[in-house]
């Protein structure tokens, strides 16, 4: 589903079924919880799928490739993603990396970080990362490496109108209806403008 | 033990694929995981353990092998600091192309206009310290490169090869083993199960118990095929052991 397609139903819905100019509840402020509900759908999906078939894969056509150099400064190989990675359970923002050698890179939780000195002579073949924020730090880097191929899930606070969401099939109905649920009870119009004691635009 | 080497990184990725671990988030903790079932198998297996090598040869019509040589992992020609990797071992997936095809691939390897998937000769010792070389194609057709006797200790060159190429070999070594991380391929079900069990110890004990079962019969069989004589070879015992008797 599209963003702004999203938009334009939850519109709907809050409104009545009429698009109106004139709402308390405009564009932006469904954008602004776009996001919200999408990171909520994407997690309640993975576990889903966990749940019922075992399977730990959100569906790649959510993932996108960006093209990063390796930075070799302070004698770290480091990789700085373009865009923000979407902060998703066990690191899932991130499928995978690849170097324009075709190394592929294991991930390393924090713990697991002091050991990696020990362990990069034993795997001297195995290249390794660490994410921390928009940075990510290479292990066992090859020499001939100089750019990754990082296949990450932008956040969806990146996207514009025209942009698919994150929103795997069969979870739509229950995203739209936590932005609508959201914004229900919100105030649609404005105070109508007789001066006597009764507002005929406020919600009940 | 036979010839055909796994990396240990090719278990690891097959466990995380039946975990359905798209993001290999838990391969680390497996590799260590079958580190330490490798050192118990090489511990109790009675193996004598793999070597991998890489050297590098001038051409010659004929070359002489390193002592130390068993056979071939990995074969390239080196020339203007570019290898091209004509040979893998079995381990590896290859597609070979034609030999026109080949032919024009190696002087683009050459000359540095070719960019695919990258190979690593390992444990190439450089004045006195290891390092790795790096050598790209693997779809290569080695006809008319070279030829290898295995008997001899000799590599055949071909006429397509340069004589300012160097050959780069890397091939397993009888001398003592290093730590790097390449298994026999009969070994891949028992430290995969070995893996799993350590891997479910904390987290769920019937599959831990399960895979620990399964890894100890692996475990036998791996060691009854080490161990496996004909019959023909135990009734040939028996009868020297008669005949001498008699005698």
């Amino acid at each position: 589903m599209v963003q702004g397609v999203a938009i334009d139903l939850v519109l709907l819905r809050v409104n009545g079924g009429k698009l109106t100019d004139d709402g308390n509840v405009q564009r932006d402020d469904i954008r602004a919880y776009i996001p919200i509900a999408c990171n909520l759908v994407t997690s309640k999906a993975y576990y889903v799928n966990r749940q019922q078939e075992g399977d730990r894969d959100f569906p790649s056509s959510f993932y996108g490739t960006y093209n990063c150099a390796i930075s070799q400064s302070n004698g770290v190989a480091t990789i700085v993603f373009p865009k923000t990675v979407v902060p998703l359970p066990s690191n899932q923002g991130i499928r995978y990396l690849i170097d324009n050698c075709g190394n592929t890179y294991t991930p390393l939780n924090d713990s697991e970080v002091p050991m990696i000195n020990y362990y990069k002579t034993q795997f001297p073949n195995i290249r390794f990362y660490r994410r921390t924020g928009m940075v990510a730090q290479l292990w066992n880097v090859s020499p001939l490496a100089n750019n990754v191929n990082a296949v990450i899930m932008i956040d969806p606070e990146n996207f514009a109108d025209t942009d698919e969401l994150p929103i795997q099939a069969g979870m739509e109905q229950e995203f739209l209806d936590i932005i609508v649920q959201h914004f229900t009870g919100q105030r649609q119009q404005p105070a109508d403008a007789d001066v006597d004691s009764k507002d005929v635009n406020v919600v009940p | 033990m036979s010839k055909a080497l796994t990396s240990i990184e090719t278990i690891a990725d097959d466990i995380c694929g039946d975990l359905g671990d798209s993001t290999s988030r838990f391969k680390f903790s497996i590799l260590r995981k079958l580190l330490a079932g490798w050192r118990d198998m090489m511990l109790y297996m009675g193996n004598e353990g793999i070597c991998i090598k890489t050297a590098v040869l001038n051409v010659d019509n004929v070359v002489e092998l390193p002592e130390d040589f068993v056979y071939e992992m990995k074969v390239g020609i080196k020339r203007n600091g570019h290898i091209a990797v004509l040979s893998l071992n079995d381990a590896v997936e290859k597609q070979l192309l034609s030999q026109e095809d080949t032919e024009k691939t190696v002087c683009d390897i050459w000359n540095g206009g070719f960019f695919g998937s990258e190979y690593i000769f390992y444990n190439y010792d450089w004045n006195g310290s290891l390092g790795e070389l790096y050598g790209w194609g693997g779809v290569l057709n080695c006809n008319g490169y070279y030829n290898i006797d295995r008997q001899k200790g000799e590599i055949y060159i071909g006429s397509l090869v340069p004589d300012d190429a160097e050959i780069v070999i890397e091939y397993q070594s009888s001398g003592q083993k290093d730590g790097l991380t390449l298994v026999p391929t009969e070994w891949w079900a028992a430290l995969k199960y070995y893996a799993l069990s350590e891997w479910y110890a904390s987290k769920n004990l019937n599959l831990a118990q399960y895979n620990r079962l399964a890894y100890e019969r692996e475990y036998n069989k791996t060691k009854r095929l080490y161990n496996w004589r004909s019959s023909l070879f135990i009734a040939n015992k028996m009868a020297e052991s008669y005949r001498s008797s008699v005698h």
